[in-house]
């Protein structure tokens, strides 16, 4: 975490670690009419969506949680 | 062709009957005639409308019954902003013959409050993606240097208002969409707190994180704006349903006693800025200082924590909204638009989840960072425009120093800086805490009142 991206390099070394099966059955899944040249093209970055969702995906208590959980104003 | 007007310059002439509002928009439109071509910042001109509403408001000044600052100032709207009767396309194939039966809220306020429409703005498509070049019009370009790009999406405004072609426009912002426009084409741009000004009627990207402002030549006159465009509107289900400040109120009050936090990490370390950018930004800080603002820094989370988090919920929340179109239209999007937000099909319901339980977080950590300060000061922009043939297809993934106010919703504004290596505009972002857009007027209005950008226009306009 806290990767300084100064450089593209770091986002062309980001191959995704989907398989290629995944990756078609989540597009099935979508119904996206995707051509052989998109898929290739939406496959190829997918590694930089997954270093993403690994920023966004840690461990959280199990414990209530608001209903709104967008507000402006919030104070902590 | 007289100098170039801003909007506070022009509303003073007006009211004094030494500048005639027809007269304005007759040289706003000669310099659109000369200048667009170039351009490509107008995507529809409402020539017979604007004159009409510039005899209107003529009309108003000989009877003494002048609307306010705005009457008779000429504007264009982003062309996601629907207008009754007029074409609205979101610069897309799929709404190439779109034509609105009623305004958006933002678009009647400013109508009411006496403003010249002079027509419809290019936008990267549905506020989204681009530069694109495989699209039914052209990308804008920016006056700086044609060669160069505008960034986005409110593209055609940045354009527009930075060669004079308006004296002020709307944008609209998601990810930075009004203030990138605003850092390279040299201009001021405000993304208002969610939910201080509505949306309704204006085509959505993504639920949450929309935002509508206004763009100017400074930041004076986007207050100017604000003040007709903010306001609890109930077609908007999340309009803010508050009092509407006075947003010139501070405006000479001085900077003296403000404190001010930078946020230095986000441009110095997780994404380093060029020289003239880092440069600019300690300038604007060391005038700041020298009028007795007090400095402190502010560290928060990475900057790429935010980026994530606002990306996820971006393209996901722009996914819902588009699904029907991307399964029965998918390439009659353009390849940037289509291909950026295909990535969304990968994203599962539970990592959505995480994303917003994150927003969260960054929110709680925003305001405890902001506790002690005014306003918070980091970049807008990582340099210059780039030539707009070498803007990267998948240049979103790299973390941008706009996002975090869109995913804490705080209000958050560009000024320029100065000049880079290559003479395009550098810039610094300013931003506040919920509702103190009155505080970041003052802050911005003081740095543009002791440095000498704002009387610098493009070459082409001279």
């Amino acid at each position: 975490m806290g990767l300084a991206f100064n450089s593209w390099e770091h986002w062309e070394a980001a191959m995704s670690k989907m398989t290629e099966a995944t990756f078609d059955a989540l597009i099935e899944r979508s119904k996206l009419p995707l051509t052989a040249e998109t898929r290739r093209e939406i496959y190829g970055v997918s590694g930089m969506l997954e270093d993403m969702v690994a920023r966004v995906t840690r461990a959280k208590p199990r414990e209530a949680e608001p209903a709104i959980i967008f507000v402006p104003e919030q104070r902590p | 062709m007289s100098a170039i007007l801003t909007i506070a310059e022009a509303s003073r002439l007006i009211a004094d009957k030494v500048l005639s509002p027809v007269e304005l928009t007759k040289e706003c439109l000669a310099r659109i005639g000369k200048l667009d071509p170039a351009l490509n910042s107008f995507l529809l001109l409402t020539e017979e409308r604007a004159l009409a509403d510039a005899r209107a408001a003529e009309a108003r000044v000989m009877k003494g019954a002048l609307k306010g600052k705005l009457d008779g100032i000429p504007i264009a709207h982003k062309d996601i902003y629907n207008t009754a009767g007029i074409r609205t396309t979101a610069h897309s194939k799929l709404l190439e013959h779109n034509v609105p039966t009623k305004d958006a809220t933002t678009v009647h306020l400013l109508a009411e409050a006496g403003t010249v429409m002079l027509g419809k703005l290019a936008t990267h498509e549905f506020a989204m993606g681009g530069p694109s070049f495989d699209l039914p019009w052209p990308p804008a370009r920016n006056p700086w240097n044609p060669e160069h790009f505008t960034a986005g999406s409110s593209s055609g405004t940045g354009a527009a208002v930075a060669a004079g072609l308006i004296l002020g426009g709307t944008g609209s912002d998601t990810g930075g969409s009004i203030r990138g426009p605003a850092a390279l084409c040299g201009i001021a741009g405000i993304k208002p707190t969610y939910g201080l000004v509505s949306r309704a009627g204006i085509l959505p990207l993504a639920f949450t994180l929309d935002h509508s402002g206004p763009m100017a030549w400074t930041s004076e006159d986007c207050a100017i704006l604000l003040q007709a465009m903010a306001g609890y509107d109930a077609a908007d289900p999340a309009s803010a349903n508050r009092p509407v400040p006075d947003f010139s109120a501070e405006l000479n009050q001085g900077v003296k006693g403000l404190r001010v936090g930078v946020i230095r990490h986000f441009h110095e370390t997780d994404h380093q800025v060029s020289a003239a950018t880092q440069a600019g930004i300690e300038t604007g800080l060391a005038v700041l200082r020298e009028q007795g603002a007090v400095m402190s820094d502010i560290t928060l989370s990475p900057l790429q924590d935010y980026h994530a988090c606002g990306f996820l919920i971006l393209i996901v929340e722009a996914y819902a909204v588009h699904e029907p179109w991307l399964q029965s239209r998918f390439y009659d999007y353009g390849e940037s638009f289509r291909d950026r937000i295909g990535l969304a099909a990968l994203v599962s319901g539970a990592e959505y989840l995480h994303a917003i339980r994150m927003r969260r977080d960054l929110c709680l950590e925003m305001a405890a960072a902001m506790a002690d300060v005014d306003v918070v000061v980091t970049a807008a922009q990582p340099g210059e425009a780039l030539p707009i043939k070498e803007v990267p297809k998948w240049s979103s993934f790299k973390p941008n120093f706009t996002i975090p106010f869109n995913v804490t919703g705080y209000p958050a504004l560009s000024v320029c800086t100065g000049f880079g290596a290559g003479g395009l505009p550098v810039s610094m972002q300013i931003a506040a805490k919920p509702f103190c857009e009155p505080t970041l007027f003052r802050v911005a209005h003081a740095y543009e009142q002791a440095t000498g950008w704002r009387g610098q226009r493009p070459a082409m306009v001279a």
